[in-house]
């Protein structure tokens, strides 16, 4: 492995990690903890997928494309700004909306209009 | 009114869906003067299957050298392109839908480049018999078209799901749909609707499409009373990633073979689609291939993870220098999507591991030329649709699709408003639609949405799949009965109406399932192999017989399966029993 390669075998085996969401919405604000199983090179969407199907369904987070084009999970994973999709779990982690304003719930934003 | 709505809007034309064919079909309805509104599930340019398109949009190869200046063949020509996709869609395709096709593309491509898109290359992909791919990224295609949405100042509503049509004795009028920020259902009323809604890829364990694609559009057309057509062939893409997860479905292995020369081995070594297509071995097409590694897999010569493996070995090490310019465009220097590849693979010393994924619809609601369903007032165009690609589409040509059918939905929806009127709806249907998501606020004991999302998977991988039998077909439908009868106690953790993902999927479970149960009997319906579909216990093409396509309706919960030969208009049809993959022309070994 080579260049940004090297984060793959960062985490070479399956280990469990502690995740903590930023959940709510303007009126109310709060962190939740899960304790995730991850397997190396799953990504950040992979880890909200898990925690919606076998942790908490309630969970509110929004993706399409799945790999990397189209923007819509973009999230803050330890404050940086990501595509969920593309960004691997690679170790304990907080997850945030990607910006405080306009959300609409839990880790979903309303999406400004493209730029021309 | 007293319905169980909370907001009632009206407009001429309903479109339902956003982006390749959906904004195309909006553009036009408005250019003919009438009244439109476009809902989508997701974000407008940032859902939907469009933007994942890595970049070809098809015209004959004589209009694209002589309206767009690349190097194409002279030779080529829009009856050509015709007869190469009725060929390679295994002669299911409606001919009169193919010819309006290829004679439209070259003019809805020159239109995207007077809008501002620009061409990226041109590529000549398997299956066409001269280069046709003009290269638009499909993410800078839907960027484009949402601009011109937004710059004619179009009103398009983002995540709305609609969850039904609604009808009367006439026709379609409307529909009930749930804002999913507020979690507060709608009413749109308009004289025509049309359904730009995509596939239902999702429904298979392994996919390459977006999350939205699940068959909303098919299952509500089925549910309202709509004719669907060919829907034994959902397609697969041969060549996405198994691993490592974060790439999974991901499909640059599929590019790799189509723009380069790779081999493809299974756990022995073996080139084995040299048993399938001799002459064309990993360059034919796409339904081919997915069998052949399917029977592979199934056979036990497939990887661990369950796939092939895809071999750049024989390629002179020192040509590797140059492998960052053997893609066009959006894919130089081993980019995939949002991907750098070499993060993963610095060489190509190991080949990948690679699984066929459901990437493409090619049956779905039956058209006819003017985008016109069974059902009056009700229109349709783009992926599932069926009629354009037969049992096999061709690479390419799902952007052509969106552009050429998306403006013909529009105009004939358009042209259909002026005459019509905004009729009103039945109280006890909206109810009934109604009904549905307030099902899912009540507490029940049944399977959480989740676990019948799984099943719904698990049925669609393990009982009918790439390659399918009688024995497991049957399963399946009786699974599907099953998991049916739990659908009206599906249960959620959670009642915040804000963004209730649960919500979203209780109602797609049911779109899924409606979609794949359609799959099912089709399947079942069609004791031969043919394009996208491969019976084990039925291994031939069987022309005599079975050139005909199959319409499927439902009626409350009787179906009925029509069989409807193909019309011979412009290329003649095939009179035989031959072996799978022989789509005229070329000798085959017998397997």
């Amino acid at each position: 492995m080579v260049g940004k390669g090297a984060r793959i075998v960062s985490l070479d085996k399956a280990c469990v990690v502690t995740v903590q969401v930023r959940r709510g919405s303007d009126d109310e604000n709060r962190l939740v903890a899960y304790e995730v199983p991850v397997e190396p090179g799953q990504s950040v969407l992979g880890v909200l997928q898990y925690i919606c199907d076998y942790l908490d369904s309630t969970l509110a987070f929004s993706c399409s494309c799945r790999i990397g084009l189209c923007s819509a999970c973009l999230v803050r994973v330890n404050g940086k700004m990501v595509r969920a999709c593309t960004t691997l779990a690679e170790g304990d982690m907080l997850i945030e909306p990607y910006r405080d304003d306009a959300r609409i719930k839990d880790l979903v934003v309303q999406l400004p209009p493209l730029a021309k | 009114m007293g319905l169980p709505v909370e907001e009632e809007i009206r407009c001429d034309v309903l479109v339902i869906g956003t982006e390749g064919t959906g904004a195309r079909a909006s553009i036009e309805v408005a250019e003919q003067g009438a009244d439109v509104l476009a809902v989508t599930k997701g974000f407008l340019a940032r859902s939907g299957a469009t933007l994942t398109a890595d970049g070809e949009i098809d015209v004959d190869s004589r209009s694209a050298r002589e309206i767009f200046g690349v190097e194409g063949s002279p030779d080529d020509s829009p009856e050509q392109f015709a007869r190469d996709m009725i060929r390679e869609g295994d002669y299911l395709a409606n001919q009169r839908l193919v010819a309006i096709h290829t004679e439209e593309a070259p003019a809805r491509v020159k239109e995207l480049l007077d809008w501002g898109a620009h061409l990226e290359g041109f590529v000549h992909a398997p299956g066409h018999a001269y280069p046709r791919g003009l290269w638009i990224p499909g993410l800078k295609l839907a960027r484009l078209l949402a601009r011109r949405l937004r710059s004619m100042g179009i009103s398009v509503l983002e995540n709305v799901m609609v969850v039904d049509l609604l009808r009367d004795a006439e026709g379609v009028l409307g529909a009930v749909a749930l804002h999913i920020p507020s979690g507060r259902l709608l009413l749109l009323r308009s004289r025509a609707v049309v359904l730009a809604t995509g596939g239902a890829m999702r429904v298979f364990p392994l996919t390459t499409a977006p999350e939205e694609l699940t068959g909303d559009g098919l299952a509500m057309a089925l549910r309202c009373g709509t004719a669907l057509q060919d829907m034994e062939f959902p397609m697969f893409l041969p060549y996405t990633f198994l691993t490592p997860p974060v790439l999974r479905g991901v499909i640059f292995p599929y590019d790799a073979s189509a723009l380069l020369e790779v081999h493809v081995l299974n756990r022995h070594g073996e080139r084995y689609m040299a048993r399938w297509d001799p002459q064309r071995l990993e360059k034919t097409t796409r339904d081919i291939n997915s069998v052949a590694a399917a029977m592979e897999i199934r056979a036990g010569r497939g990887s661990r993870a369950g796939g092939t493996f895809l071999s750049f070995e024989h390629l002179p090490r020192n040509l590797l220098e140059f492998s960052a310019e053997w893609f066009p465009g959006n894919l130089r220097n081993w980019r995939a999507a949002g991907f750098r590849l070499r993060d993963f693979f610095p060489s190509l010393d190991e080949a990948w591991e690679v699984a066929p994924a459901c990437h493409f619809w090619n049956g779905g609601v039956k058209i006819d030329e003017r985008c016109q369903t069974s059902v009056t007032g009700l229109f349709a165009a783009g992926e599932g649709t069926a009629g354009i690609h037969g049992a096999n589409r061709l690479a390419g040509n799902a952007l052509t699709m969106t552009q050429v059918w998306g403006k013909r939905a529009g105009f004939f929806a358009a042209a259909f408003a002026r005459s019509s009127k905004l009729r009103e709806p039945r109280r006890a249907q909206v109810e009934e639609v109604a009904r549905k998501v307030l099902r899912l606020r009540s507490p029940t004991s049944g399977p959480t949405v989740v676990e019948v999302r799984q099943e719904i998977r698990r049925i669609a991988g393990e009982m009918v799949g790439i390659v399918r039998e009688e024995e497991s077909l049957s399963q399946a439908l009786a699974a599907i009965s099953d998991l049916r009868d739990q659908l009206p106690h599906q249960c959620v953790q959670g009642q915040d109406p804000r963004f209730n993902r649960e919500w979203m999927e209780g109602l797609q479970n049911e779109n899924l399932l409606d979609v794949l149960e359609a799959v099912v009997r089709a399947s079942l319906a069609r004791p031969e192999s043919r394009g996208a579909l491969y019976r084990v216990d039925y291994p031939f093409t069987d022309d005599t017989h079975w050139l005909c396509n199959l319409v499927l309706q439902r009626h409350d919960a009787e179906w009925t399966i029509r069989e409807e030969p193909v019309q011979e208009v412009y290329v003649s049809l095939p009179q035989s029993r031959r072996a799978y993959g022989r789509k005229g022309g070329e000798d085959r070994i017998p397997r």
